[in-house]
């Protein structure tokens, strides 16, 4: 009753045997797998089965059968057998990958790098049958029974040989990274002179650059945690910068002088001198010179509307006061 | 008359003692104030007509109420704590800014009644910490993507309004109904 | 008497110290040549003042952030931390950080309406960031000062406009305005720029962030990704004056929007016209010399021209144009690494002449220099264990955007080609050192980077070990997918680690329904195999009865997707119940298999049967063992005659009883 895929298993099973006997560390990976009592096909309850029903044919040479356990050659014969197709190449097929098998773990054990994964899948993949879930007859196979022995082994011996797999020849070092000859393009004047990459020479920055900074630093706006939330804030400008500032905001203010806030005479300089008017416009100085609220650009502003107030009035001011009104031409400096 | 007098002084030399050993009295000798209409409470207010923040008891003794509700206003600073946690009671702050906190309180508290439909089991907490709002509260539980939509809405538009950065910490609760405290 | 008395004073000093000398002459010895070499000035301490460092605004803040690790069983920081707010799969992370983002684009999109309302300005200091969007401009005229407004807030079709009726009153423009209006039109390829996004748009799903927007019907699609950019091209012929810049945007805005023949036809024209460029230029034509060579060896010419040139021209190279070089190489990857041409040999060149430059490769470097040296699957990678011994314990800065490819390559590479637990750890080392992880790069990025760093964890390592990397990952910063479950259910089934299938189990079922239908029928087999201790065993029955229930509701609710059922699970599923004494349980899904056994594809194990009978034994009830035969025969079950031998001595069976036992066996 094999079904091909109880085939497939045997002759996983097989490689994995014949590898181990040459490698103790395998053996024992495969030792504590059986201990732990699972119900995985084993090839010795196979031979008890088979041995009863296959026929042996000596059509192999011996060549092919040299270097293997007998019991490996005598089960290789009878899976050969059951398999469908012809016989004698089944066989010699089998044993082939059977001495190959041996052979490449030979050479491991002295020492050999492994190869990749690759290669041992093409090793198994050319002995492939077809898996299904369904028998030969359509039922449904037991899922229990289609459980696959050969993985567990597989993983086990690889996780096991990871432990004593021989060290990697490796170049070690900056030497090899960068050891290789020059392009012998740039000269000794093209050396970087700071470690960061060079942005001084540029005075202003290019809308590319801009927009190009822009969308790479959407990615890292999103904080990870309560200061950097606040890093962020900052920056934006949405909160206050610490220690606190109490001219925050004042950075023009920071540039005028106290005495053009409060030395305001020049810009009366062209009102007349004396008079109602002079008189007005001196109390509105100091009303101005005391406040501390307005810009100085706003005070001057003040008076400038003043100054055009009264030349607009010019004419029923001079009506009703008796007296010319003069102002003067002056420059203010 | 002069005995009198000094039991008024006694009385009121009790009732300025320090809140945290006599407050739980001061309930007490409130009510054997009842009648001297002359001696003051501890805050100068009339101590027989305190109705404001007392809930009326209902007939059945079915009507809900939070922790928060139970207690009276006289026991702020005590048992029950303040909604909103501002510097503008401070000399300076006081004169220029406290009204319009208020002002602003109010009009954060209808936003987030408004915004967050029914969602508020609790009332809303606003805090200010030096140019930032935190707006905290307990909700009851809704679709996610629904509150956290609202957050992203409610920090994003009343930052623009109140021209500086507001956070959203909320907490969620399955049922409205676990926060009562007690039925009156 | 003063005088006096400091004259005594002085004598006494004098003393002193000759006393001393005579006390101890080789002190005052070492004193006194001390002090002559300190008058000569041989010997001179120097005391160094150090600078005074310049803490600016973020500095406290950054080193607080610095000393605040990750908390891996916490979400992110975006998240409110509220038990039911808390994201549980990287599915809702990204929802809640959409829905977040969508709601901060709705508040905008209320302000844009209404900008009258958000005109106070309260804030003291003023903060721009906080008044809503200018809608009206200053200058309406068609003057110069309107174009240059309309540039700097970037608004390009009103510039065009304007532009446009400039040209048409016939008055002239400033060379820098024409300038500046000519780079506005390269970099937006002579369209409205694109909105930005939302730094979590970006984050979490960055393929939608560079979606096209929908174009509705009638109208024509409104963003265009390739150059088409006539205006641009008539208004650099107009310039009267072509200055390095105009070639230099013109250059860069065609590389920008893959027009190479143009791009290259334009250096060209500079090289003739001998005209000197800066380094943007040559990155750019670097870029894209990929783009418009045929086979690597043309590729390489380029290249190597290029160098020339900027070596010509005295233009310092630097990482960046390094980066462009191999970048535009990677699209020959598959050649260079053939052996013949030893395409990896100009890798290595073009590495040691960055290292005579003293210019240090970033990420986005060593990206490239893996990608092409590491190209074919079986390569050994013997450079990414270079690369890494390099790059070990050092903490990166952002220089360009590739930087975020290299991780996630790096360990593809160890999944595909080393299969070396020491270097995906050493990978994972360097990820976690100072701010590195932000290199990781948005999500997408980094699924990629720990599905197959997991890849690697389950290849080699013990389930303990995995299963302590699982605890920190999952579920805030990665979730498996559905290519990585069946390592770790490997792993498991061959350690026999089934304590961890109930955690790991829920992160499967918290994915979805597809993926329980995937996983269902495995997670059953496993937890089937063998005994457990009762409480696991009663979480294996909670699982089995959560499948049972999630098919039943999907076929209720007639929803498309489905779990699918076999009888196998089924008997699985009657096992578990079996096991965990739930007997009442497990015969209802026994009646139900018995009556609907139709529904349910395949046959059920034998061993459910037979500890089935047993059960029915336990629990002495004659007429279910019986139905539990009738159903082995039935469903031609092989012990079937061993049941009946079985039930026969356990019960004291009435002849009638026996008689039909018999007749189900000779049948």
């Amino acid at each position: 009753m094999a079904t091909p895929y109880r085939r497939l298993c045997c002759i996983h099973r097989l490689i994995s045997l014949n590898s181990s006997c040459n490698s103790t560390k395998l053996n024992a990976g495969i030792r504590i797998h059986k201990c732990q009592g699972t119900r995985a096909f084993s090839a010795s309850q196979f031979f008890l089965k088979k041995s009863n029903s296959a026929k042996v044919t000596n059509v192999i040479s011996d060549d092919q059968r040299a270097g293997l356990d007998k019991k490996l050659v005598d089960a290789a014969t009878s899976v050969a057998s059951s398999l469908p197709g012809d016989k004698k190449l089944n066989e010699s097929d089998l044993l082939q990958k059977l001495r190959a098998a041996a052979k490449l773990s030979q050479n491991q054990k002295s020492g050999d790098v492994p190869k990749s994964k690759e290669d041992t899948g093409i090793l198994l993949k050319s002995m492939r049958i077809v898996m299904s879930n369904k028998d030969a007859e359509g039922n449904w196979k037991n899922p229990e029974k289609v459980k696959r022995p050969e993985f567990s082994n597989f993983v086990l011996a690889r996780k096991s040989s990871h432990l004593d797999q021989p060290t990697r020849k490796r170049h070690h070092g900056e030497s090899n990274l960068f050891g290789s000859q020059r392009l012998g393009i740039f000269s000794e004047d093209f050396k970087a002179t700071s470690k960061q990459p060079d942005t001084g020479d540029r005075v202003s920055v290019s809308l590319f650059d801009e927009v190009e900074k822009e969308n790479a630093e959407l990615l890292y706006n999103i904080p990870s945690n309560y200061f950097e939330e606040q890093m962020q804030l900052t920056k934006e400008g949405k909160i206050w910068t610490f220690p606190i500032d109490n001219e925050a905001g004042w950075e023009e203010e920071k540039n005028v002088k106290f005495y053009e806030h409060v030395f305001l005479e020049k810009h009366i300089a062209d009102f007349p001198q004396k008079g109602p008017i002079r008189h007005f416009m001196e109390l509105v100085l100091v009303g101005l010179s005391k406040n501390p609220y307005m810009t100085v650009e706003q005070k001057k502003e003040h008076i400038h509307w003043f100054r055009d107030y009264f030349k607009q009035k010019q004419s029923t001011l001079e009506e009703g006061m008796g007296i010319p009104l003069e102002f003067k031409q002056v420059t203010l400096g | 008359m002069a005995a009198y007098c000094r039991s008024c002084i006694v009385n009121m030399q009790k009732a300025f003692q320090p809140v945290k050993f006599q407050s739980l009295l001061l309930h007490n000798i409130r009510r054997n104030f009842g009648t001297s209409t002359i001696c003051r409470g501890l805050n100068g207010v009339p101590n027989k007509n305190l109705r404001a923040g007392k809930q009326k008891i209902s007939i059945n003794k079915d009507k809900p109420l939070t922790y928060e509700q139970t207690q009276p206003p006289n026991l702020i600073g005590v048992t029950k704590s303040w909604n909103s946690w501002n510097s503008g009671s401070l000399e300076g702050e006081r004169e220029k800014n406290a009204a319009q906190i208020v002002f602003d309180d109010i009009f954060i508290r209808k936003f987030m009644y408004g915004t967050w439909h029914n969602l508020f089991a609790s009332e809303v907490i606003i805090k200010r910490q030096y140019n930032q709002i935190i707006i905290a509260g307990l909700i009851e539980q809704s679709n996610h993507n629904n509150i956290y939509f609202l957050i992203g809405y409610t920090e994003e538009l009343l930052s623009f309004l109140l021209k500086c950065p507001v956070k959203v910490e909320i907490q969620t609760v399955a049922d409205k109904k676990d926060l009562i405290f007690r039925y009156i | 008497m003063a005088a006096s008395m400091s004259q005594a004073v002085r004598l006494s000093c004098r003393s002193l110290l000759l006393i001393r000398s005579r006390c101890c002459p080789c002190s005052c010895a070492q004193h006194t040549a001390v002090s002559s070499a300190q008058t000569t000035g041989d010997v001179v301490e120097k005391i160094e003042i150090p600078k005074r460092k310049k803490r600016d605004s973020l500095s406290i803040l950054k080193a607080l952030s610095s000393t605040v690790g990750k908390d891996d069983l916490a979400p992110g920081y975006m998240f409110v931390d509220d038990p039911y707010l808390i994201p549980r799969n990287p599915r809702e992370q990204k929802m809640f950080a959409l829905s977040k983002s969508s709601g901060r684009e709705a508040a905008r999109y209320m302000i844009s309406k209404v900008p009258d309302c958000f005109e106070q300005d309260t804030a003291a200091p003023h903060i721009p960031a906080f008044m809503p969007p200018k809608t009206s401009y200053d200058h309406t005229d068609p003057t110069e000062l309107a174009l240059i407004e309309r540039i700097q807030m970037r608004h390009v079709k009103n510039a065009i406009e304007i532009y446009q009726h400039i040209k048409r009153n016939g008055s002239n423009l400033k060379e820098e305005t024409m300038l500046r209006f000519l780079e506005l039109l390269c970099v937006f390829n002579g369209q409205e720029p694109p909105p930005v996004p939302h730094p979590e748009t970006v984050f979490f799903s960055s393929q939608e962030a560079q979606k096209k927007p929908r174009f509705k019907e009638g109208i024509k699609d409104a963003s265009k990704t390739t150059w088409d950019n006539q205006l641009a091209e008539t208004l650099f012929e107009e310039l009267p004056n072509k200055t390095p810049e105009a070639y230099t945007y013109l250059i860069r805005g065609m590389a920008k929007y893959f027009e190479a023949d143009k791009a290259f036809h334009l250096y060209s024209e500079l090289k003739e016209k001998k005209i000197s460029v800066g380094k943007e230029v040559y990155d750019t034509m670097l870029r894209m010399s990929g783009k418009y060579s045929t086979s690597s060896e043309e590729c390489f010419k380029h290249i190597q021209d290029l160098f020339i040139d900027m070596s010509a021209a005295k233009v310092k190279p630097d990482v960046l144009t390094f980066n462009a070089a191999l970048k535009s190489l990677n699209k020959f990857a598959g050649f260079l690494s053939d052996p013949k041409i030893r395409g990896v040999d100009y890798v290595g060149r073009y590495l040691a002449e960055m290292k005579f430059l003293g210019i240090e490769p970033c990420l986005a470097t060593w990206a490239h220099v893996l990608f092409i040296t590491c190209f074919q699957k079986n390569s050994d990678g013997a450079k990414l264990y270079e690369i890494i011994d390099h790059l070990q314990g050092q903490e990166m800065t952002f220089q360009d955007p590739d930087d975020l490819t290299f991780f996630s390559l790096a360990i593809k590479k160890v999944f595909f080609a080393c299969k070396d637990l020491e270097i995906a750890y050493k990978i994972d080392e360097l990820v976690n050192t100072g701010s590195n992880k932000k290199f990781l790069g948005d999500q997408n990025q980094i699924n990629d980077y720990y599905n197959y760093f997991f890849r690697v964890l389950c290849m080699f390592e013990t389930v303990d070990k995995i299963m302590e990397y699982y605890e920190r990952l999952v579920p805030h910063t990665w979730l498996p997918y559905r290519n990585e479950f069946p390592f770790l259910l490997d792993t498991i089934e061959v350690e026999k680690a089934y304590r961890h299938l109930p955690r790991i189990w829920s992160d499967i079922m918290v994915n979805g329904y597809d993926y329980i239908s995937l996983f269902a029928d495995r997670v059953l087999t496993m937890m089937v195999s063998t005994t457990h201790p009762p409480e696991l065993q009663h979480r294996f029955a909670m699982i089995a009865k959560h499948i049972m229930k999630t098919r039943d509701d999907l076929i209720e609710q007639q929803k498309k997707m489905s779990v699918e059922i076999n009888a196998p699970m089924m008997g699985n599923i009657i096992l578990l119940f079996l096991r965990d004494g739930q007997f009442d349980e497990a015969w209802n899904h026994f009646e139900r298999y018995r009556c609907q056994h139709t529904k349910f594809a395949g046959l059920m194990l034998d061993d459910v049967y037979v500890e089935m009978v047993d059960n029915c034994i336990m629990q002495q009830d004659v007429r279910k063992a019986f139905v539990c035969v009738t159903l082995m025969g039935e469903m031609s079950a092989s012990n079937q005659r061993e049941m009946v031998e079985k039930i026969k001595k356990s019960f004291n069976l009435t002849d009638s009883e026996r008689e039909e036992l018999d007749l189900l066996v000779s049948s």
